[in-house]
């Protein structure tokens, strides 16, 4: 009797495992990471500079020209020649308790003309953006994301009066 | 004999298997691990993203070459300047700035980044010939740690994270250097532009 008795209980004190504070711990990883991920999505633009193909010969028709003054205003002028601006140039001035800039960011008027100019994606004309050294780095963002919507990816990048 | 059926039952009841859901738990972990690393490419939190209106999504963070521009002085300006909020904000992030590159003079820090055996460099604005060197020297050693992995030659890209006070020719001056390192792939970092 007394041995059953003994077998009973070693029986009974079968080693288990406490998983339960694993699973705790597991779960607070999976919110971090959860959390993590879904908050900060940087985004991106992508652009291939034709500087970087071996030497294309030179179109003969006339190049779309963009300019970006150091006063972040942008000219362009289409290839009849017509000059267009979009003004009146703003200053670039954080607003305050905010990372972003209150100027307009979606240049419409733009968007429009480069649609216009890239009807035929056989033969794409010739795209020159010119920007002064010392423009500001989103000005020159808001005419990428202005090529971007007009579905342009390729671009001539230049830079007044810096020596190469 | 009674009693004992009642123990069993006792001892069934209210058993969970907890097996499957932990599976479930550790593929779901590992799923937002691996997500997390991929698309946090050495984020430095010093730049001022530039705002953008209809942007992509950053898919496939593998080859990207992340150089940061940073714009000290205006940095420094606004630390200065500022209102009190933006003075506290901007102090900030010139100490992590500092801390992270381990330099004393933040106005030195103009372009930063981490090379592939996780040293944080950066380079002062000397010149346009002289900082155009530097950054070739720097994105030439990275594409070739990159094109000895398995990474395909034609997703190495340069991944500009330019502050959006920064001048332009900074911006220049790294895709001049990247031209001349062999990459014509240029990404710009940017956030989707608030309404």
């Amino acid at each position: 009797m007394a041995r059953r008795k003994q077998i009973q209980t070693e029986e009974q004190g079968d080693p288990e495992m406490e998983i339960s504070s694993m699973i705790d711990c597991c779960f607070l990883l999976l919110i971090y990471f959860l959390v993590a991920t879904s908050l900060v999505s940087e985004k991106k633009f992508d652009m291939a500079l034709p500087a970087g193909q071996s030497s294309a010969s030179a179109s003969d028709s006339k190049p779309f020209n963009i300019k970006i003054t150091s006063d972040n205003a942008i000219y362009y002028e289409d290839q009849s020649g017509k000059k267009f601006s979009m003004g009146p140039a703003t200053e670039l001035r954080l607003k305050p308790g905010q990372t972003g800039y209150y100027e307009e960011r979606d240049l419409t008027e733009l968007v429009t003309r480069l649609k216009a100019l890239n009807n035929d994606p056989k033969n794409p004309k010739p795209l020159i953006l010119t920007a002064d050294p010392t423009s500001k780095h989103q000005r020159v963002m808001d005419v990428m994301s202005a090529l971007t919507q007009a579905d342009i990816k390729a671009v001539a990048v230049k830079c007044e009066a810096v020596a190469q | 004999m009674s009693k004992k059926k009642v123990k069993q039952s006792d001892d069934d009841y209210g058993k969970v298997n907890l097996s499957p859901m932990i599976d479930c738990c550790f593929l779901l972990l590992i799923f937002f691990v691996v997500n997390a690393t991929a698309l946090t490419v050495s984020k430095d939190p010093s730049v001022t993203m530039p705002q953008a209106t209809k942007p992509t999504d950053l898919e496939d963070a593998k080859g990207c070459i992340v150089v940061n521009v940073f714009a000290p002085e205006k940095m420094l300006e606004l630390a200065r300047t500022g209102s009190d909020k933006d003075k506290k904000g901007e102090e900030v992030r010139i100490k992590k700035l500092q801390e992270s590159y381990k330099c004393a003079d933040a106005s030195r820090i103009h372009f930063g980044f981490k090379t592939g055996k996780g040293e944080m460099r950066y380079v002062t604005d000397e010149g346009a010939t002289e900082t155009i060197k530097k950054l070739e020297e720097f994105i030439k050693d990275e594409k070739k740690g990159l094109e000895s992995t398995k990474i395909e030659k034609e997703k190495i890209r340069i991944y500009i994270r330019a502050d959006a006070r920064a001048d332009w020719k900074r911006t220049f001056y790294v895709i001049t250097a990247a031209n001349n390192a062999g990459i014509s792939d240029i990404v710009f970092g940017s956030l989707p532009a608030k309404k």
